[in-house]
């Protein structure tokens, strides 16, 4: 049954006090948030703290949700915004070193270490550091791109910035992943 | 050239959304996830945040089918109002009821304490007695006296009683109040009707049963005589109240006050007496010969002194008639010594008719 309810109206039940449309709505979107926030802050502290930050903003905004805002568009536009102000609260942001320490340390599963499979981590590593060189901007666009599977419209909504600088960002970032494969 | 062709198909692709080699590189990089702790501080804080919410729309839920407190007590007044309409209604109904339930028991009991009375039909009148020629000539004479416009009064009426005290002071005040005096007479006739039932009953009985032919004949001449007494009262009167009075009026206060007063009589004892009838304590009418002494003579004098109507004076002149012819002469010698010169000669016009071969003194015999 709540399975087949769209993410709009789950929230809605939710804003009429439907603690359970919450669980579903929660369940659905956990990973790909965190994962646009972990990819995002580049440290898991600070995705979590993000993470249940840009729940906290959704609960609290629970009545005021409109469904005319798709409700994915909308959290992830919470999350980048919370991304945004911990990047500017905690720059210089960690050298690349830090960031692939961490995605070797956390991220990857003891079978998949890059030092048991050396080409596969050889090449996650290359597209992570990749990840780790672009912009901001550009890393956001890509992430929003390749993770939350969002178009350019949806992008350029989330991140407030144009559809065509969305995809000059999304342009970029991808000739520097391509770049960084070739080397 | 081709080369950069390549990367911008490549990007075209990734737009799209289509596979490519980046893209699954990028499926194969760690998909971290939140831990449980995480999972379970948010689901947490917002189960907590719709508690409240939960709460007031229960609250809500239940204020919405809670009554208001004033509804409520209205609602209380209006049904104590409604079953006290029906309460009274109700007792209204049960008391109707046990009225018509009690009503024929009442009818019932009412039934058990009033004796059942039969209609008494009017009495056909007297019948009439054969009368001598003489008699007859004298009674048709007295009839003939009276006002043509006044009917028979025991043709068309019971009988008149003889004036009663209430009846006589009605007419000791017609000479100043004919009105008021119709209205007594009206009174006196109801007073009357009682007796005057009991007479018609007794002249029933009495028509049944003939009575002697001397009897009948004395009732008639009385009955004649005393008619004639009171319509010359009754003249005096009217002449000396109102001369101006119409006639016919006058005609009808006469009729009137003759059938009251006849009725009056004959319900009185006296003029019982003089039917020769009487009713005994047992209620039975018994004829007046049967009881002798109860009509032992009395003095003359002591009867013209008790009053100047004709009641008593017809009465005198019935007690006088059964005395003895002596005793009659000196009845009649102390009326003229009384003064009542009227009832002498009516004494004497009967003691002559009674008893013709008496010799009277020369004095009564040129008395006129």
């Amino acid at each position: 049954m709540r399975e087949e309810c769209t993410d709009e109206e789950l929230m809605l039940a939710y804003g009429r006090g439907d603690a359970h449309a919450f669980e579903a709505l929660y369940t659905r979107h956990r990973g790909t948030l965190y994962r646009f926030l972990l990819r995002h802050c580049r440290e898991r502290a600070s995705a979590d703290e993000l993470f249940q930050e840009t729940w906290s903003r959704v609960i609290v905004a629970r009545e005021r949700y409109r469904p005319e805002a798709k409700f994915t568009t909308w959290l992830l536009q919470i999350a980048h915004n919370l991304a945004i102000d911990l990047l500017r609260r905690h720059r210089p942001h960690a050298g690349a070193e830090e960031t692939e320490l961490v995605f070797r340390q956390l991220d990857a599963p003891e079978a998949e270490r890059p030092d048991r499979v050396l080409s596969e981590f050889e090449q996650r590593r290359r597209l992570q550091l990749a990840l780790e060189d672009l912009p901001d901007e550009q890393r956001t666009a890509f992430v929003l791109r390749m993770e939350n599977g969002l178009g350019l419209e949806e992008i350029a909504e989330v991140t407030g910035a144009g559809q065509e600088t969305v995809k000059s960002r999304l342009r970029y970032a991808f000739a520097k992943i391509r770049a960084r494969f070739a080397e | 050239m081709t080369q950069r062709n390549h990367h911008e198909r490549e990007f075209e692709a990734f737009l799209a959304g289509e596979e490519s080699e980046l893209a699954r590189l990028y499926r194969r990089l760690p998909q971290a996830e939140p831990d449980a702790k995480l999972d379970a501080a948010v689901l947490n804080l917002a189960r907590t945040a719709v508690e409240p919410q939960r709460v007031n729309a229960l609250r809500h839920a239940n204020q919405r089918h809670r009554r208001p407190w004033w509804l409520v007590g209205l609602s209380s007044a209006a049904g104590l109002v409604l079953a006290a309409g029906i309460a009274w209604q109700m007792q209204g109904m049960q008391q109707g009821p046990a009225e018509a339930l009690r009503a024929p028991a009442s009818t019932a009991q009412a039934e058990r304490d009033v004796i059942p009375i039969t209609a008494i039909t009017t009495p056909e009148p007297l019948p009439a007695v054969a009368l001598p020629p003489a008699e007859a000539a004298v009674a048709s004479a007295n009839l003939a006296a009276s006002p043509p416009a006044t009917p028979p009064p025991a043709a068309s009426m019971p009988a008149p009683p003889p004036p009663s005290p209430p009846a006589a002071a009605a007419r000791s005040r017609a000479s100043t109040a004919p009105l008021r005096r119709s209205v007594e007479v009206v009174k006196a006739d109801e007073l009357s009707k009682g007796e005057t039932a009991e007479f018609e009953a007794a002249a029933a009985v009495t028509a049944a049963k003939p009575m002697p032919v001397d009897q009948a004949l004395d009732a008639r001449l009385l009955e004649a005589q005393a008619q004639s007494a009171d319509k010359r009262e009754l003249a005096k009167a009217k002449d000396a109240a109102s001369p101006q009075q119409p006639e016919p009026f006058a005609d009808r206060e006469v009729r009137d006050y003759n059938s009251v007063e006849r009725k009056a009589a004959l319900a009185s004892g006296s003029r019982r007496d003089e039917y020769g009838l009487n009713a005994g304590d047992d209620g039975k009418v018994q004829p007046a010969a049967a009881k002798p002494a109860a009509r032992a003579p009395r003095p003359a004098a002591e009867s013209a002194a008790a009053g100047a109507g004709s009641m008593n004076r017809s009465a005198a002149l019935q007690r006088n008639a059964k005395l003895a012819p002596a005793d009659w002469v000196i009845a009649i010698r102390s009326l003229l010594r009384d003064n009542q010169r009227e009832e002498a000669l009516e004494n004497l016009d009967l003691f002559k008719r009674k008893h013709p071969q008496f010799a009277l003194p020369q004095d009564l015999r040129d008395l006129r």
